[in-house]
């Protein structure tokens, strides 16, 4: 008899264990879940999505477009703080790269490399000149000064992060993607994106 | 056969029992070898134990890699310390997640001889102190983009916290309410309730005394919201991150008085609403003292609590684990003559979950209790020698869970004072064998100054921020 109930505990413990709890997209219009499973933290798909989002709307926005973009002429983006103010530790480059390479596609923007806030992206720019005194290196070769050319608009932004308690051990998980293009000479924000990406999951641990 | 069994009873007693005393001697000479200022013999015990798995290179023991953590700070290896609280964050997870099968099984396995051999199930001042000290390590370590996730971490930790209580105690009052209403004459529940009362009573009796323990509004702990706020304010990147630290101001300063918090919450509000910047306050010095050793678990053995009806038991028995107040380090700290004040106590934060806890440990304990002696007494009944095998499993099988982190402060304190024109700052108390020391970096507007003492023979460890 005892090995009877000892038997039924194993059973339903068993059973009971297959209740995971998975993690999908909430549909912003009707604030349900969908069936489209996702994680907890921004995955490649968000950052992609979000990005492809941003760089459509930023091509749709006319003061973005060169004056003579007729003449071939593109704007110079230099890309500037992203914060992530999340729980996740995130590289924002996967977001900035996407945009990035976007915009270049579009043919009206490039980005340079040789300014940052915090130092040049790459720093080959700056130390290739320094060969100048280099008696190994054909002098004619050595990049000049007065050459780089300086960017017209930088592009911030920040990844902000709402968990919020649901009842069933659940919780929401809100991210907002955005973006911010500053207009350098004005210093005006000609352009301005925000996608919020709302999740669904486990409530019953962090969401990290 | 009688006396196969009775064998077997004593060899699984002495293999599984005992466990109050292994924990005692584990934590006696870890506790010992830190108070000793043996920081780097505690520090290789606790990676010891916190059980690296050769392949992953993970930690495996959620506790003792917490005390890794902790104590790899001393030596200033930061990322080793991150390392060890991002594996016990991992196992966090893990154990918040168990499948309620696995949870059954250690449940039944605990139910079976005593708390101690189940998984360590953290508490949520665990996680906020383990976020809290990884913000701090990427601080040390002047990253602040990391920083700002772990202290992101801290806070939703802190909300998460104030939600699981509410809803315990709303819980255990719908039990209670529920328990009063039941008119039944089960007589194994009538036992537990009256055990329960009686070691209640016990508990009171060792001068136990809960009701002086008050949490912190909503559980918060006071010196991670502290810190919190302290990041966002100096590191401020736009207005939003002056409004997080005024808010976290605010509420550390109504949960404590601290002086030094409220004036910090009335300049993160002038921060925010432009009334002054970072670059017109003058160069400012705060000081953030880590003092002593929080709450040690001891063992409350009670004996004979259960009111069975009938003498066929040789023992009967139980133990609960109680906090026991461990010393401050120095009672205050003076830099250039400025006193350090408390700001929050880890005890308190310690002791209002505990005694949140503490109802399902008695519960826990006395069902134990009652279901080991029922079945001694059964035995018994069958033939004396198998009841005493019984009632000697029983006794070495009892034993409290003792489990807790060994290696957080007693209290936190804190002094702000103006930057010294030649950056010097002598850090002296009362006990203290010889003045500490610190040269400020001459380049930096702002700094945090972080001394962790464990005992007042031990040399204080100090992290500078330069911000």
């Amino acid at each position: 008899m005892k090995m009877k109930v000892l038997a039924g505990v194993m059973i339903s413990a068993t059973l009971l264990s297959g209740c995971a709890t998975k993690t999908y997209y909430v549909d912003q219009m009707t604030g349900q879940a969908t069936k489209q499973e996702t994680v907890a933290g921004l995955n490649y798909r968000d950052f992609s999505d979000a990005a492809s989002q941003m760089v459509q709307s930023m091509l749709n926005n006319p003061r973005l477009r060169h004056k003579d973009a007729d003449k071939g002429a593109v704007n110079i983006l230099v890309v500037s703080n992203i914060i992530n103010d999340t729980t996740q530790r995130i590289d924002t480059d996967q977001l900035t790269k996407k945009i990035r390479i976007d915009l270049l596609n579009s043919g009206q923007f490039i980005t340079t490399t040789a300014v940052g806030l915090n130092g040049a992206e790459d720093e080959m720019s700056q130390r290739v000149r320094e060969l100048k005194s280099s008696k190994l290196v054909n002098q004619a070769t050595v990049k000049g000064n007065n050459t780089v050319i300086a960017p017209d608009y930088s592009l911030s932004g920040k990844i902000i992060q709402r968990n919020f308690t649901l009842s069933d051990d659940k919780q929401e998980i809100n991210y907002y993607l955005q973006m911010t293009m500053t207009h350098l000479e004005t210093g005006l924000a000609f352009w301005e994106g925000e996608v919020p990406i709302v999740k669904q999951g486990d409530g019953r641990s962090v969401s990290w | 056969m009688r006396t196969k069994f009775f064998a077997a009873t004593l060899s699984f007693a002495f293999l599984s029992g005992c466990t109050t005393m292994v924990q005692q001697v584990t934590y006696g000479s870890y506790e010992k070898s830190i108070l000793s200022g043996q920081v780097d013999l505690a520090t290789d015990a606790a990676i010891a134990k916190a059980d690296v798995n050769a392949e992953t290179g993970k930690a495996e023991d959620l506790l003792w890699s917490l005390e890794a953590g902790a104590l790899l700070r001393f030596s200033k290896k930061y990322d080793e310390s991150t390392g060890f609280f991002d594996d016990a964050e991992a196992l966090m997870k893990q154990e918040d997640t168990e499948h309620l099968g696995s949870e059954a099984l250690d449940g039944a396995s605990s139910l079976l001889v005593n708390d101690s051999v189940a998984d360590y199930e953290q508490a949520h001042y665990d996680g906020i102190m383990a976020n809290t000290y990884k913000a701090l390590n990427f601080m040390f370590n002047g990253d602040n983009s990391n920083a700002r996730v772990e202290w992101n971490r801290v806070d939703d930790r802190q909300r998460r916290a104030a939600e699981d209580f509410a809803e315990k105690i709303a819980k255990l009052k719908e039990e209670i309410r529920a328990e009063n209403e039941k008119e039944d004459n089960d007589q194994y529940r009538e036992v537990t309730n009256q055990s329960i009362s009686h070691v209640e009573e016990l508990v009171a009796s060792q001068g136990i005394d809960f009701s002086e323990w008050k949490a912190y509004g909503n559980y918060v702990n006071p010196f991670s919201t502290y810190m919190h706020g302290l990041f966002f304010m100096l590191n401020a990147q736009g207005s939003g991150d002056f409004s997080k630290a005024y808010d976290s101001m605010r509420r550390v300063a109504s949960m404590t008085g601290n002086s030094t918090a409220k004036s910090d919450m009335v300049l993160a509000d002038n921060l925010y609403r432009g009334r002054t910047s970072l670059k017109k306050m003058k160069p400012t010095v705060w000081v953030v003292f880590e003092n002593g050793l929080g709450p040690k678990k001891d063992e409350l053995r009670i004996d004979l609590p259960v009111f069975l009806a009938s003498d066929n038991v040789s023992y009967s028995g139980m133990a609960l684990p109680k906090l026991v107040e461990r010393e401050q380090a120095f009672p205050t700290l003076s830099i250039n003559d400025t006193e350090t004040r408390i700001l929050s106590e880890m005890d308190r934060v310690v002791q209002a979950e505990f005694k949140a806890e503490f109802p399902y440990i008695l519960t826990r304990e006395v069902t134990r209790t009652v279901l080991k002696t029922i079945a001694q007494k059964q035995l018994n009944d069958k033939d004396p020698m198998m009841g005493l095998a019984g009632a000697i499993a029983q006794m070495a099988t009892t034993g409290a869970d003792l489990r807790i982190w060994y290696s957080l402060p007693k209290d936190f304190q804190l002094a702000k004072l103006n930057k010294p024109k030649n950056g010097a700052l002598t850090i002296t108390a009362p006990g203290m064998e010889s003045p500490l020391n610190v040269q400020l970096d001459p380049k930096a507007r702002f700094s945090i100054v972080y001394v962790r003492a464990v005992s007042p023979t031990v040399t204080p460890s100090i992290d500078v921020v330069n911000i």
